[in-house]
């Protein structure tokens, strides 16, 4: 688990960061994509604005926690971003989230850098 | 194995369906579940300018771009080329441009059925012809009696499939997994078989097949080796003259028989394996941090001149650690076999942690990706599963915590869990997969609770060696039926992958109804030290 988990009572860290750069968006997450930490996933990508033509990195190192709920938030997420005309990839997969991408078939949906 | 054996036997049913497909004038393709090409005809290769082999095994949404009514090519969420594959597809003739590298875009009339199982889409068929051409009769019935066949075949196929796998035996401090994927995606199977059987004396007998050859005669001589084996051992048969003797056994009946063979003699309490092959790739042992060695058990192939085993090897596997059988279908599909096997071997030391029922199928995605060419390709993994070693470790409270059942307690109770779990010393690997869980099952009690504040209620104890989680809500319980742990959850599928995950990381899994609402229970087995649990070597 990341270091910005300080206590065992607090709740779910989470944060989204997109810049900029080229025909790039780098979206930088970090913390735990729960059940109740993805809305904010979900409100982020849907934040991006035009994606068309543009490839959306995304970076995934400073995540420390993924389940289910994360799982399918983040791959409706990129979904919408390709139906939107834009390319993606995934960026410092944990092996635990490798582990569940695999496991549950969703490996093959994503290139991963 | 690539057949030495040419059949051109033009009555049999896959070369009668080549060849028909071949003479059509119209492009036809057959798609696979992932939109990946399985079969091409030659007009396809002619209206798409590419070589025939170069289709087969490439995406279709990238071999068919089709541009949409603005002029920009669809996305592939909604290419028209895998409207097939949709869950409510159904059979369904368009006009369209496609996109050609370095040609004119080529306008199509496009036909595309589903190819189902039960309700399931397993893949789709594709014709296509230039829309100026001038009409003949309608291909589109034509795709649609193959497509009638293509479901009765496989519904054939899969009930002959049934029959020749043997039934995983189940057996304590042993998780098995098994994945089997025939080179024709419209065959039954191929000439890649195993076995697994559990011998009188407790042992495991194992056995890794592959046949040269393809298509049901393959399968049939796979059988024959497979069964001549299980019986030889079940006989007594010393393990070091198993394949000389299954040559001798089946020397006369099958003539042009050749088959390659692992076969294993595994003790489920001590971890000891003996493995002799005939002409086989070496077994690999991976441990749980991902070292990987070889295991060569040398040999003559059955069906060879002096068949038979050379030595056999004696290994022990240490806790957690696992045995990789698999045919070179895995480590031949993208590039020569000291490569392949270099990838398999990397592929197996970052996957080492994984189910091991999902581990096979892991690892045959991982060999097949961008290979343009696919044998009959077989993984199946047998891990070690023990309580780890020393004198049992301080056993602290129970953890017994109630919550209301708000998405915001889901990271909360996490998190104490957490905390519990690194002071009952669990590994780091069981550790993350059991967060998972936790965080899995309180998120699907929060969704189906009725609300009642504190009725979110998480307990753990340990139970000898294994970890007991429970989890009570005060719902009446989801009406959905439990996903099947062996079968992947469809991608475009939104719900139930939580218990799908949940089922694929632990031993034990029950729900219970009562009128106070849902009790799910999970067991974790061989977790902690326990003074009774291990077994020395």
């Amino acid at each position: 688990m990341g270091a910005s988990v300080s206590g065992p009572a607090q709740g779910s860290s989470f944060s989204f960061e997109a810049t900029a750069d080229g025909a790039r968006t780098l979206v930088a997450l970090e913390g735990e994509i729960d059940a109740y930490t993805s809305p904010r996933l979900t409100q982020g990508f849907a934040g991006l604005g035009d994606v068309a033509g543009r490839h959306v990195v995304v970076d995934l190192g400073e995540v420390g926690f993924v389940d289910s709920a994360g799982l399918s938030a983040l791959v409706a997420s990129l979904q919408a971003v390709r139906e939107d005309g834009g390319a993606v990839s995934l960026r410092s997969v944990s092996r635990q989230l490798t582990k569940l991408f695999e496991i549950t078939g969703l490996s093959r949906m994503f290139s991963i850098e | 194995m690539r057949g030495r054996r040419p059949r051109l036997d033009v009555a049999d049913r896959g070369h009668w369906s080549a060849a028909a497909l071949d003479a059509a004038a119209d492009g036809m393709l057959a798609i696979d579940e992932r939109g990946r090409i399985s079969c091409a005809n030659a007009a396809a290769g002619r209206l798409l300018e590419r070589r025939v082999d170069e289709l087969v095994g490439a995406d279709a949404h990238e071999a068919l771009p089709v541009l949409g009514d603005d002029g920009e090519l669809h996305p592939r969420w909604r290419s028209p080329v895998l409207a097939g594959l949709q869950p409510e597809a159904a059979p369904c003739t368009a006009q369209q441009l496609i996109l050609r590298p370095g040609g004119p875009a080529l306008g199509v009339e496009l036909f595309t059925a589903p190819v189902r199982d039960g309700r399931r889409a397993v893949g789709a068929l594709i014709s296509f012809r230039p829309a100026t051409s001038p009409g003949g009769h309608d291909y589109g019935d034509e795709v649609l009696r193959i497509t009638e066949r293509e479901r009765a075949q496989r519904e054939f196929l899969q009930q002959l499939q049934e029959a020749v796998r043997p039934r995983e035996p189940v057996v304590d401090h042993v998780d098995l997994g098994v994945h089997y994927l025939p080179a024709d995606p419209n065959a039954p199977s191929g000439g890649d078989l195993y076995d697994w059987q559990l011998l009188p004396d407790g042992d495991l007998h194992i056995v890794v097949v592959d046949v040269i050859g393809s298509g049901v005669s393959a399968t049939k001589d796979a059988l024959a080796v497979v069964h001549a084996v299980r019986v030889l051992a079940l006989e007594g048969c010393p393990i070091d003259q198993l394949v000389a003797r299954t040559d001798t056994l089946l020397g006369g009946g099958h003539p042009g028989l050749v088959a390659t063979l692992l076969i294993a003699r595994y003790t489920p309490s001590t971890g000891r394996m003996m493995v002799a092959g005939g002409g086989h790739p070496p077994m690999l042992v991976v441990s749980a941090d991902g070292e990987v060695r070889e295991v060569v058990a040398p040999g003559i192939a059955v069906g060879w001149p002096g068949a038979g085993s050379f030595e056999v090897a004696e290994i022990v596997l240490d806790r957690c650690e696992l045995a990789l059988f698999y045919t070179d279908g895995l480590v031949e599909a993208r590039r020569d076999i000291l490569a392949g096997l270099s990838d398999l071997k990397a592929a197996v030391a970052e996957t080492a942690t994984y189910p091991a029922r999902h581990l096979p199928r892991v690892l045959v995605e991982r060999a097949l990706e961008g290979a343009n060419r696919r044998d009959d390709t077989l993984a199946l993994v047998l891990r070690r599963r023990a309580a780890p070693a020393g004198p049992p470790g301080r056993l602290l409270d129970r953890f017994d915590h109630r919550f209301s059942p708000q998405l915001a307690a889901v990271p909360v109770a996490r998190h104490l869990f957490d905390e519990w779990l690194r002071q009952q010393g669990v590994e780091d690997v069981d550790r993350e997969d059991l967060l998972v869980v936790v965080s899995e099952l309180c998120t699907n009690a929060v969704r189906s609770a009725g609300g009642k504040r504190s009725s979110l209620h998480l307990r753990a104890r340990p139970d000898a060696d294994a970890l007991v989680i429970e989890v009570d809500d005060d719902g009446a319980g989801f009406d959905v039926a439990l996903p099947s742990v062996d079968e992947v959850p469809p991608v475009e599928q939104t719900s139930g992958r939580g218990l799908f995950i949940v089922q694929s990381l632990v031993d034990q899994f029950d729900v219970s109804h009562a009128e106070t609402g849902t009790t799910i229970r999970c067991t974790k087995r061989h977790l902690f030290a326990t003074s009774a649990a291990w077994a020395p070597r």
